[in-house]
């Protein structure tokens, strides 16, 4: 069992991994005060998706702190409960009868929620229909796919598909309708700052992967480098300028040159636009939520008129050391949410970037001694000048083990489906509701789009 | 197998676990500190190879204590792991021999107290001791200096100890060694006549191997730590450390010209023909270029003058003069000394607990393929091209060698020999790291999870043993079609591990990789049915526990795999004609294979299926860890059993117009519906076209997919089904051998960017020292999209109607591998060439497998001749379809180039990031 458990805490550090090592030679700009001057295109938006890769103890991020349900949360968490005095007070987050706080790492979150910028979603997660304990209980309920496993749910927060495998994501599926209105369709509107992931996978379309600051695009190693009277690169280009009878071959050249240009575009595009006052950290996350600011700077130059960007924080599961692993990914997590937030007011786009979070699942409320296991619903945030901050959504749920939710263990069954949650985001993108089932296909079994009918949630203004 | 038990009857040390946690965390600080010394550089994609790993446990783990406060051992190990590939033997040996583990940490202890009676059982002498007085290094003042091995160049005795032959006295307690190398003691040059010898603890006076097993050419990572083998140990034969035998042999820098032993690495001097590659050389010897024995006025000396100077373990380690404080720890012992005889190591009498104390081996696995056969044949041009083109399709690829054997062969006939290999299973080698890990685990149990993970990350990730057994199989098996074969239907009939359930589970993968190899070459219905009937594949289309109906809980049967078997594994979407046209209705309509009702009427078909387990309730549980058979770790290695209980009763429509009476086996209901789809007129065309893409090229023409379609029908002799007529079909189709000359422009495929990664490795003779292959493999598929078995659904990589806008598409053809080609994909993989060309690597291979290394030997024979060489790698990698422009361009560069390897390199690189390359026509 041993070995069974290490393979599913093994995968995540791979799974959320891919390729972000290129991320960590990003320093911060600090210094230039000159004022972000992007002219923003007022009918530009951008949705910034950060995926806590490993299934984030969301429980212990927002904490009900009135004496009631705090008691009812530290009887239930045990060694894992927060002490209730150190809890973040949050002005007016009241949701289920219970007043709510955060981690004592959100310091920056908890400012932007005070000031109406950020919102909670609660006990938000994946669900094929609407379903009960009893029917989990009596083998009746229709489930995701591999519920409580990270392979499986990682890629349903992404693909918005619970019930089979599917190769696109719901942020590529919105890219394969939006991406003609960008004028610049050399480079995706599909960025990644964590290489290859299931969330852009369009039908059509496919992400754009984009480095550090620094680095901004994949260069071609060692080309510079000298050859007798020549470099590689001086050959690479002779090559890549030769004509092609096979049309595979003219294919690929061109491809490589397109990209190549795409590469020097971007990198340019970002080197054009002004340093931020804001300080970024400069750990891997902070670098990534630099690049994205820097990358909606330059939107216009880069001609954008629609973007994603997706961005991974990994290392979440914490089947042990939870309590101090908590607090250091938190601290980073705050940090770089709230430098990017000051970014895009520095640039004075508040209103037109959304920045929101996703996980595999949250973790059993339960303690297994040292950390906690592998959950199902869990708690999200909304981050950005159009979201309908200072609330708490959804229902935030009883954390007494046992209670009507609890599937065992303080697994939570979801009392809102992620589907809800993505529509909200959609519709508030530009995604007519006529087409909204298509992004999502799974949402008609909770949410009726129609072009009059409410916000799934509201959490959007 | 070799595994000792010693550590059942010795005692467990109350440290093992504090001393490995010790361990594992330099290991990671070390690794770690190379990259976080200086953000500014961008790591390159080597970087990132080498220390993705290390990098997220070096921070899960940055909250342990690092500084030792003190403790000796601690300290004494962090020292030792400066060196990282000497730490990562220190963790090997400290897991396998806590004993020997504890004597060579203790060492610095012994020699601090001096007379600590600890001391006498070490191999070291205490330098207080007079017995050592000749052992160690001296002063240069010293007369006794004479006899040292290590001699600053600017002295004169150096001169004759430099080179010493057998009869020179002296030469007995000359040796070279770094002084870093703990393992140096142990390394001396011993000529097993001389007395001296007897008691030079790595050597028994009558083995004759013995004097190819000290020395090691430094800049194989894994020689300098392995100390300990004697020629009587079987581990011992994969050792990158040489015997006479052993290809590897070419670097032995040790040997005295007399022996016989030494015949293909001599000590050389100028005279001796064999000397080419010993790094032991005469300055004066035009051979030695890249490791000399260096005096001063040796340009190639200045900083290191054991090494190659390309090795970046040699920077630390300069030969020891008296100077050099390092030097000092590193004794001597002759035979005078008593203290030094009762060592760790073997002598006869000993030979019991000697074969105990043999440090376990790289993998120690002796992979029964044999070695490459690399006899150059001599064949026209045109056949060697020809013969190219045909491995190409029908393989991973060959080297110049394997290509000029097909050529000379023929490739009907050699086809017909493939057909005959007997199956290259993953599973052996698989199988064996498993049985490792789980003998790791059960010898360290009071390790906790990180320590044990910590661990797993050096000696190998075990979830990804099945990805070794799999390299090791497409690397070293002779059943080549076959492995190419299986690949390219893992790509039809997909399973992932991205599923972590399978994909982590050794089991799992290697088994299912397994099934696809075994019926490459029999019949498709077979395949088809033991494909339905894995429970890897039954893992990840959720068709394993699938339960009949329950009208009281108002479920039904999954969907799934029957909807997938009929779509994407047998007949697909539409009717079609047999040269893989789709038929139209009277309107004009494309014509549904199947319906909803066809899937339901299968789904019932797939139920009951579930764990060959004893449990007797093993269905649906999901996690084999459930099921209460102990050795039920295993389950994935059998077909799933039908569970009758919980199959769907009753009569089932099958498609056109066949049923499947009531009151039939579960197992009858799925023979009779694989009959049903097996026997559809679909299967030819729809597979056979898939195939011809993967093999061939991405747009066959109809009348090619009529004769394949035809192959399978039976219709050229064999039965029904036949893979053999079908590949025969496909592979030497006069569509597929015309030559490149004779190609259309709508003619060719891109190749697979993982393939292009193997074929490199097969092309280029990639060896590693004990003939097998490792890669975690997770670094590449982010960075290729593609990975063996490792599809993002059930969809493959790709799809095989995709088109590219521009060219292709607009001539109404398709390249489905264009789909994961993008504007990061198209640049990341020509550095991952890029990186393995510069460091003869291309896996990430762990910590506990040798790494492989790319081999130009067969071109750098010809590199000096510019256009051979070219026409060579034309041949080799593009099999002669490389456009003159594109010839003419590199030629002009690898003419300024003066140095062969360089040239070679610049040469392989260039063509492999060319679009002549990156299509094959």
């Amino acid at each position: 069992m041993k070995h069974n458990q290490l393979s599913r805490r093994r995968f995540l550090r791979h799974s959320g991994h891919a390729l972000s090592a290129m991320t960590l030679a990003g320093t911060a700009q600090l210094g230039a005060m000159a004022k972000a001057s992007a002219q923003s295109n007022s009918e530009y938006k951008a949705l910034v998706c950060v995926l806590l890769a490993g299934g984030a103890d969301s429980f212990n991020m927002l904490v009900p702190t009135d004496n009631t349900h705090y008691q009812e949360y530290a009887n239930t968490r045990t060694d894992l409960a927060l002490a209730q005095n150190q809890l973040l007070a949050l002005n007016g987050a009241q949701n289920n009868g219970r007043t709510l706080g955060l981690h004592p790492a959100m310091t920056g979150l908890q400012s932007l929620f005070n000031s109406g910028n950020l919102a909670f979603l609660s006990n938000v997660g994946t669900l094929v229909q609407p379903t009960t304990t009893q029917a989990l209980a009596n083998g009746t309920a229709k489930l995701p796919l591999g519920l409580y496993s990270h392979s499986d749910q990682i890629s349903q927060w992404q693909t918005a598909v619970p019930d089979f495998r599917s190769g696109t994501g719901w942020g590529g599926r919105m890219a394969d309708i939006l991406a003609s209105q960008n004028s610049n369709q050399r480079i995706s509107m599909s960025i990644s700052t964590s290489g290859a992931n299931e969330f852009q996978a369009g039908r059509a379309t496919d992400y754009y992967s984009v480095g550090t600051p620094d680095f901004p695009t994949a260069t071609l190693e060692g080309a510079a480098q000298s050859l007798g009277n020549k470099s590689r690169q001086d050959a690479i280009d002779q090559m890549y300028s030769s004509e092609y009878n096979n049309l595979f071959r003219r294919a690929y050249r061109k491809l490589f040159n397109d990209s190549s240009a795409a590469n020097a575009e971007f990198s340019a595009a970002l080197q054009g636009t002004s340093n931020f006052t804001t300080q970024f950290a400069g750990d891997e996350f902070s670098t990534q939520m630099q690049m994205v600011a820097k990358t909606i700077a330059a939107h216009q130059t880069l001609g954008m008129q629609r973007q994603t960007f997706f961005v991974t924080l990994g290392g979440w599961d914490h089947h042990d050391e939870l309590t101090t692993s908590l607090q250091t990914l938190l601290t980073m997590l705050d940090a770089g949410l709230s430098s990017l937030q000051q970014a895009i007011n520095e640039l004075g786009m508040a209103n037109q970037v959304t920045t929101f979070t996703t996980s595999d699942f949250a973790r059993t409320l339960s303690s297994n001694g040292r950390g906690s296991d592998h959950g199902w619903g869990g708690n999200a945030m909304i981050m950005g000048g159009s979201v309908r901050g200072g609330s708490v959504y959804g229902t935030y749920p009883s954390l007494a083990l046992g209670n009507p939710l609890d599937t065992g263990r303080g697994v939570l069954m979801p009392t809102t489906s992620l589907d809800e949650y993505f529509a909200e985001l959609a519709l508030w993108f530009g995604v007519a509701p006529s087409v909204l089932n298509d992004i999502l296909p799974n949402l008609n079994r909770f949410y009726s789009a129609g072009t009059n009918n409410p916000a799934p949630i509201g959490f959007m203004s | 197998m070799k595994f000792t038990q010693r550590t059942t009857h010795r005692p467990r040390f109350a440290w093992h676990a504090m001393l490995l946690a010790t361990i594992y965390t330099c290991l990671m600080f070390t690794s770690f500190d190379i990259y976080a010394k200086d953000s500014s550089v961008k790591p390159t994609l080597a970087q990132k190879f080498s220390i993705n790993a290390s990098k997220t446990i070096s921070r899960r783990l940055s909250g342990l204590e690092r500084d030792c406060d003190g403790d000796e051992i601690c300290e004494r190990i962090i020292e030792l792991c400066e060196d990282r590939a000497f730490c990562l033997e220190l963790l090997r040996i400290c897991l396998d021999d806590p004993e020997l583990c504890e004597e060579i940490l203790e060492e610095d202890e012994c020699e601090v107290e001096g007379d600590g009676e600890e001391c006498d059982e070490m191999r070291e002498c205490d330098d207080d001791e007079e017995d050592c007085d000749d052992m160690r290094e001296c002063d240069d003042d010293d007369e006794e200096c004479d006899d040292m091995r290590e001699c600053e160049e600017d002295e004169e005795d150096c001169d004759d100890i430099r080179e010493c032959d057998e009869d020179d006295e002296d030469c007995d307690d000359m040796r070279e060694c770094d002084e870093d190398d703990e393992d140096c003691d142990d390394m001396r040059e011993c000529d097993e006549d001389e007395e001296d010898c007897d008691d030079i603890r790595e050597c028994e006076e009558d083995q004759e191997d013995c004097e190819d097993m000290r020395e090691c050419d430094e800049d194989e990572e894994d020689c300098e730590d392995i100390p300990e083998c004697d020629e009587n140990s079987e581990e011992c034969e994969d050792i990158p450390e040489c015997d006479e035998n052993s290809e590897e042999c070419e670097d032995i820098p040790e040997c005295d010209e007399n022996s016989e032993e030494c015949e293909e690495a001599p000590e050389c001097d100028e005279s001796s023909e064999e000397c080419e590659d010993a790094p032991e050389c005469d300055e004066s010897s035009e051979e030695c270029e890249e490791a000399p024995e260096c005096d001063e006025s040796s340009e190639e000396c200045e900083e290191a003058p054991e090494c190659d100077e390309s090795s970046e373990e040699c920077e630390e380690a300069p030969e020891c003069d008296e100077n050099n404080e390092d030097c000092s720890d590193t004794p001597e012992c002759n035979e005078e000394d008593e203290d030094c005889t009762e060592t760790p190591d073997c002598d006869e009498e000993n030979e019991e607990e000697c074969e105990a104390s043999v440090t376990e081996q790289p993998s120690g696995y002796v992979n029964p393929n044999p070695a490459a056969d690399r006899t150059i044949m001599t064949v026209s041009t045109e056949a060697a091209n020809d013969a190219s083109r045909f491995l190409t399709h029908a393989t991973f690829g060959g080297s110049y060698a394997t290509i000029s054997q097909v050529a000379s062969i023929g490739p009907d006939m050699w086809l017909e020999q493939q057909f005959e290999q007997p199956v290259g299973y993953t599973m052996p080698f698989t199988q064996y790291l498993v049985n490792r890990v789980i003998r790791y685990e059960e010898e360290n149990e009071d390790l906790n999870d990180e320590q044990l993970e910590a661990i797993y990350e050096l000696i190998g990730d075990p979830e990804r043993y099945w990805v070794d057994g799999w390299w090791t199989q497409v690397m070293t098996s002779p059943d080549m079609v076959r492995q190419r074969v299986a690949m390219a239907l893992s790509e039809i009939f997909v399973v992932s591990a991205n599923v972590e359930e399978i994909g982590a589970n050794n089991y799992a993968m290697a088994t299912y990789y397994d099934v696809l190899l075994e019926n490459s070459f029999g019949n498709f219905r077979d395949l088809l049915k033991a494909v339905t009937l894995s429970p890897t594949m039954g893992f990840y289309l959720s068709h394993i526990h699938n339960a009949k109906a329950d009208p009281t809980k108002g479920t039904f049967p999954d969907e799934n795999y029957a909807r997938e078997v009929m779509q994407l594994f047998s007949i697909g979407l539409y009717e079609l004609n047999t040269d893989g046209t789709r038929k139209v209705d009277g309107s004009g309509n494309f014509i549904p294979t199947y319906g909803q009702e066809d899937i339901r009427e299968f789904a019932k078909i797939f139920t009951g299926l579930s764990w060959d387990s004893c449990d007797p309730n093993a269905f649906g549980k999901m996690d084999i860890f459930e099921l209460e058979c102990e050795d039920d770790a295993d389950t994935f290695t059998r077909q799933m059993k039908m569970y009758e209980e919980h199959h769907e009763p009753g009569v089932k429509s099958l498609l056109n117009g066949q049923v499947v009476p009531a009151g039939q086996s579960g197992m009858q209901d799925i023979d009779a519906a694989i009959d049903n789809l097996f026997n559809h007129p679909n299967v030819g065309p729809f597979i056979g076209k898939q195939l011809i893409q993967r093999l061939v090229k991405s747009n066959p023409s109809p009348d090619y997919i009529s004769r394949v379609s035809a192959a399978f029908n039976g219709e050229t002799g064999s039965a029904r089904g036949d893979m053999k007529a079908v590949l025969r079909a496909i592979l030497l189709d006069p569509e597929a051998r015309r030559s490149p000359s004779e190609a259309a422009t709508s003619d060719g495929r891109l190749r697979e960017p993982f393939l292009r990664v193997v074929h490199l490795m097969r092309a280029f003779n990639a060896t590693s020292s004990d003939n097998t292959f490792s890669d975690d493999g997770y670094e590449m598929a982010a960075t290729l999209r593609q990975y063996v078995l490792s599809a993002p659904s059930v969809f493959n990589f790709y799809l095989p109607n995709y088109a590219p806008n521009g060219e292709i598409k607009d001539a109404g053809l398709v390249a489905p591998e264009f789909q994961i080609t993008n504007a990061s994909t198209i640049i990341d993989i020509k550095n991952v060439i890029y990186y393995s060309l510069e460091t003869g690597q291309v896996l990430a291979n762990s910590g506990a497998l040798p790494a492989e290394k790319l081999d130009f030997t067969e071109e750098l024979a010809i590199a000096s001749d510019v256009d051979a060489l070219l026409d060579r790698l034309d041949t080799v990698m593009t099999y002669g379809s490389m456009t003159s422009e594109t010839k003419a361009i590199i030629k002009d560069t690898l003419e300024s180039i003066n140095d062969n390897e360089t040239r070679v390199a610049t040469a392989v690189y260039l063509i492999a990031i060319s679009p002549d390359y990156a299509v094959a026509i």
